[in-house]
């Protein structure tokens, strides 16, 4: 197992979002602007990371029985630690993500890796795998939501890069521009995977 | 009690803020499980019944315990507990009641059985829990609430169901098939839905 | 039985520690979070009624109408203008905003506070332009009083609404109207 290949696989061919489908609320409801999904992803590889590693530093230590529980447990604390601290220390992005911070709690991804990879790996390789796969879902938000912000509002990161005289698709900020890009960027990595698969 | 009220926060969970559809709660079970029209029911009754408990065990917890204004400690605040505790709750919700239906009705729990395991994780569920405080409703508000989100839940999973059916006899481009099929089909829902939102229900 | 006590003790040290952990990041963090809401509570304040060297006193009016009355000099004599927070049904939400109005009852400023109106129309009447530091839309209120005709264009004022969210910007203008008059109705002789 090298490291190396833990830490990307989580890029491309594990991708969370575009391979696995997993996380896909946050994934629509935050994209609306790359600052707000880039925050989603920060918030996610910090809870990821420190509930890998806390879950595979215990794993010989938690019946079978009740892992699932202590699992959400471990996640749910973490969760709050990082709701607090964003409240004190970053309230404009608090704000704008809303309810979505707590619900980090129920992200699949999370209790996803805590189950079939931190329970049954060593602390290291936990710690890499958190890490890969959280900047593996905060790529997917930032493909995601440069492509809805461009288009739905002629700004990239809220600089504006378009002039002024185009018109915004604005339903693409929208909620039904959320799950239309996501379905036609769902569509050219199955594209993209069979173009290799052919290849191949 | 003024039932006007109540009709706005049913209509406003239902139609306006879908929480499927314009809230993004509940993306997971919408695309995973409505491939079938029955399994698609059964889900959409065990969701909304977890959540109309959901949120009645949850206002009590955090009015009784957490909220320093209301609990029983005299003014201690716990409202950092609230997110651990209410999807502790949940779980725990969600174990006794598929204990509870495995004991007393076989049928039901094999029509929902499978599904029960899934809800704890569904954000919908914790959703509604922590809308319902930050809403400041009361306890029969939250119930209401709790309730109708979950009939918007069960509407956009059935009527996604009844069109992945047909969606299966159709000619598709190969990388559309299956997901991105349906984000697209739940854009154009989501179109229809914010219809609604213009509604002004006073 | 004695492994289900066992599973419940286990359980419930997990618990402990978490409770334990949160408590304490709990503490560390609450006076910050705090600070940032009095910091953004007392930016805005300044922001809609500036000037006010002896600070602001919260009131409430009767039916429960919140206001501040802003102070001139630090003895807190001399009455430079007042807050009131007006409150409208927009599009999908409620649009709450705060208005700083001199004594002579011109409007100086108005600050959204919050609102969850439709990203990209509705939920621009917030929309700072690239390049400005306040909202364009929120600035055509000040210098207004009580006696001019607030309304947007389309209805026969001079209030330029948000493209394709009349009905945002004119929950936005009611709610400043309705909230003026009752802040005239309370403190109507100083006005």
């Amino acid at each position: 197992m090298s490291i190396i290949r833990e830490f990307t696989k989580g890029f491309y061919k594990e991708n969370p979002v575009f391979r696995l489908a997993l996380g896909l609320c946050p994934t629509l409801a935050v994209t609306s602007s790359i600052e707000n999904g880039i925050g989603m992803g920060v918030a996610v590889i910090s809870v990821l990371t420190c509930s890998n590693f806390v879950i595979s530093l215990v794993r010989k230590v938690v019946p079978k029985k009740i892992r699932i529980p202590i699992f959400i447990v471990i996640i749910a604390t973490f969760v709050t630690i990082v709701e607090m601290l964003m409240q004190a220390y970053k309230p404009e992005l608090y704000k704008s993500l809303g309810l979505f911070v707590p619900l980090i709690v129920v992200n699949c991804i999370i209790l996803g890796r805590a189950e079939a990879y931190a329970s049954r790996n060593n602390v290291i390789y936990s710690i890499i795998d958190g890490l890969g796969m959280g900047i593996g879902f905060t790529l997917s938000l930032v493909i995601i939501s440069s492509i809805r912000e461009f288009f739905g509002n002629g700004t990239l990161y809220g600089y504006p890069v378009l002039p002024t005289s185009y018109k915004p698709v604005l339903i693409l900020v929208m909620a039904p521009g959320a799950f239309l890009t996501l379905g036609y960027v769902l569509c050219f990595f199955n594209w993209l995977d069979m173009r290799f698969k052919n290849r191949n | 009690m003024d039932l006007g009220h109540f009709f706005v926060i049913i209509i406003g969970a239902i139609f306006i803020n879908n929480f499927v559809l314009t809230k993004f709660l509940g993306i997971c079970p919408y695309i995973g499980v409505s491939r079938k029209l029955d399994s698609a029911i059964g889900m959409g009754f065990a969701v909304t019944f977890v959540m109309s408990v959901a949120s009645a065990a949850t206002w009590v917890l955090y009015t009784f315990l957490l909220n320093p204004k209301t609990n029983i400690f005299h003014g201690t605040d716990l409202t950092y507990l609230r997110t651990i505790a209410f999807i502790i709750i949940i779980a725990s919700l969600v174990q006794f009641v598929e204990m509870v239906i495995q004991k007393t009705s076989p049928v039901l729990y094999n029509a929902l059985g499978i599904y029960l395991p899934l809800i704890t994780t569904n954000c919908a569920v914790l959703g509604v829990a922590v809308l319902n405080i930050d809403e400041s409703f009361s306890f029969l508000e939250s119930l209401v609430h709790g309730f109708s989100a979950g009939i918007g839940f069960t509407l956009a999973l059935v009527l996604m169901a009844g069109l992945r059916e047909k969606l299966d006899m159709a000619d598709i481009p190969k990388p559309l098939r299956g997901i991105p099929i349906a984000f697209i089909l739940a854009s154009l829902m989501s179109l229809a839905f914010f219809g609604f939102s213009g509604l002004s229900l006073n | 039985m004695c492994d289900i006590l066992k599973t419940g003790v286990i359980l419930m040290i997990y618990a402990l520690i978490a409770g334990g952990s949160l408590a304490f990041v709990s503490i560390k963090t609450t006076p910050q979070i705090i600070e940032n809401r009095i910091k953004s509570e007392t930016e805005s304040r300044a922001q809609v009624l500036p000037g006010m060297d002896g600070g602001y006193e919260q009131k409430t009016g009767e039916n429960g109408f919140p206001y501040w009355i802003g102070y001139l000099d630090t003895e807190r004599k001399e009455i430079g203008g007042f807050i009131y927070i007006a409150q409208g049904k927009g599009y999908s939400s409620t649009i709450k905003s705060m208005v700083g109005v001199s004594k002579d009852g011109a409007i100086c400023g108005v600050h959204i506070l919050s609102q969850q109106e439709t990203p990209g129309l509705g939920s621009r009447i917030e929309e700072i332009l690239y390049g400005e530091n306040d909202p364009w839309f929120t600035r055509q209120f000040k210098g207004k009083t009580m006696h001019d005709i607030l309304k947007v264009v389309k209805d026969g004022g001079d209030i330029d609404s948000i493209t394709g969210a009349t009905v945002s910007s004119r929950a936005v203008i009611n709610s400043i109207n309705s909230g003026l008059k009752q802040l005239s109705e309370i403190v109507g002789e100083e006005l």
